[in-house]
């Protein structure tokens, strides 16, 4: 789409950064995983959403400087994370950097909380790939779907990844997101394998009980 | 509180909220080594040290914590 900028999120955006997670963790639907997770409103998690986005750790979906926001008219209309697994100040991988930040920032009746619920998240969570380059959380919004926006943004954490040296890049999607299916195979993604969570209570967690693993190996051929 | 001392007690909270008592700690030993250690049951092992050493990290301090031997002398040092 014309007129459109791609850069990296700043401090002006959290409160889009901050609508874009919970639009993604949506899905479309009702669940929103980590309220129901740690056991508060959505209006409270969100807060505490923003909290996070405002430290300064780097390096995760929960990171404000992973995130590259696109801007039509100035304005931010579309936002996706990515980062490389592992590449952070203390080599620790993203899901404990989101641990800590999450871990520092709600109250401990909520960590307690989780741990009850440990057993229905944990078929579907899927482990990152050192080195590799990670996206997460992608969300436009609705006047701006269907012009490729998303498409633009990929492409440009594409050059990142390459710039950074990674040979591939993963990304995880639920399987009600056809719309995110088809942009990630017409951007080089092929679904690597299958994730499947029985558990009785999984629909009330997440958009489905079915997650795919997604990865484009063939970004080599974006040097030529 | 010694470095033995410390690392006897956290080797309790390992054994505890990892499910599993033949956990020996190492120096190199990260979560990719302990079969329980995932991002839930991390935040649950950072919560129970702070909690039993009566200790607070820095979120920066935790986002260093790779390996289990940094745990042990991040805890040194704040108890020092």
């Amino acid at each position: 789409m014309e007129g459109i900028t791609i850069n990296r999120a700043a401090i002006n955006d959290i409160d889009f950064i901050t609508d874009t997670i919970v639009a993604a963790e949506k899905s479309g639907t009702d669940n929103f995983g980590l309220a129901k997770l740690f056991g508060v409103e959505e209006e409270t998690m969100k807060g505490y959403i923003h909290t996070m986005l405002d430290e300064e750790v780097d390096g995760c979906e929960m990171s404000l400087s992973s995130f590259l926001v696109a801007r039509h008219e100035g304005k931010p209309v579309a936002a996706f994370a990515g980062w490389v697994e592992g590449g952070n100040e203390g080599d620790m991988p993203s899901s404990l950097l989101k641990s800590n930040l999450i871990g520092y920032t709600l109250p401990q009746e909520c960590m307690l909380r989780s741990s009850e619920q440990a057993d229905v998240v944990k078929a579907l969570q899927i482990d990152r790939e050192e080195g590799a380059y990670q996206l997460e959380y992608s969300y436009t919004l609705p006047e701006y779907r269907g012009k490729g926006i998303m498409a633009e943004i990929i492409n440009a954490h594409i050059q990142e990844a390459i710039s950074a040296g990674c040979e591939k890049l993963q990304v995880h999607v639920f399987e009600n997101n056809t719309a995110a299916i088809k942009t990630y195979e017409k951007m080089g993604f092929e679904i690597t394998e299958r994730f499947e969570s029985k558990h009785p209570r999984a629909p009330e967690f997440f958009p489905s009980n079915i997650e795919y693993l997604m990865e484009n190996i063939n970004i080599k051929k974006y040097k030529l | 509180m010694n470095r033995n001392e410390i690392i006897e007690k956290t080797t309790a909270i390992f054994h505890e909220i990892f499910k599993d008592d033949t956990i020996v700690l190492r120096d190199d030993m990260t979560a990719a080594d302990v079969e329980n250690w995932d991002s839930l049951t991390h935040m649950l092992m950072i919560t129970r040290v702070e909690e039993v050493f009566g200790i607070k990290f820095k979120l920066k301090e935790l986002n260093k914590l790779k390996m289990v031997g940094d745990l042990i002398s991040t805890i040194e040092v704040k108890l020092s």
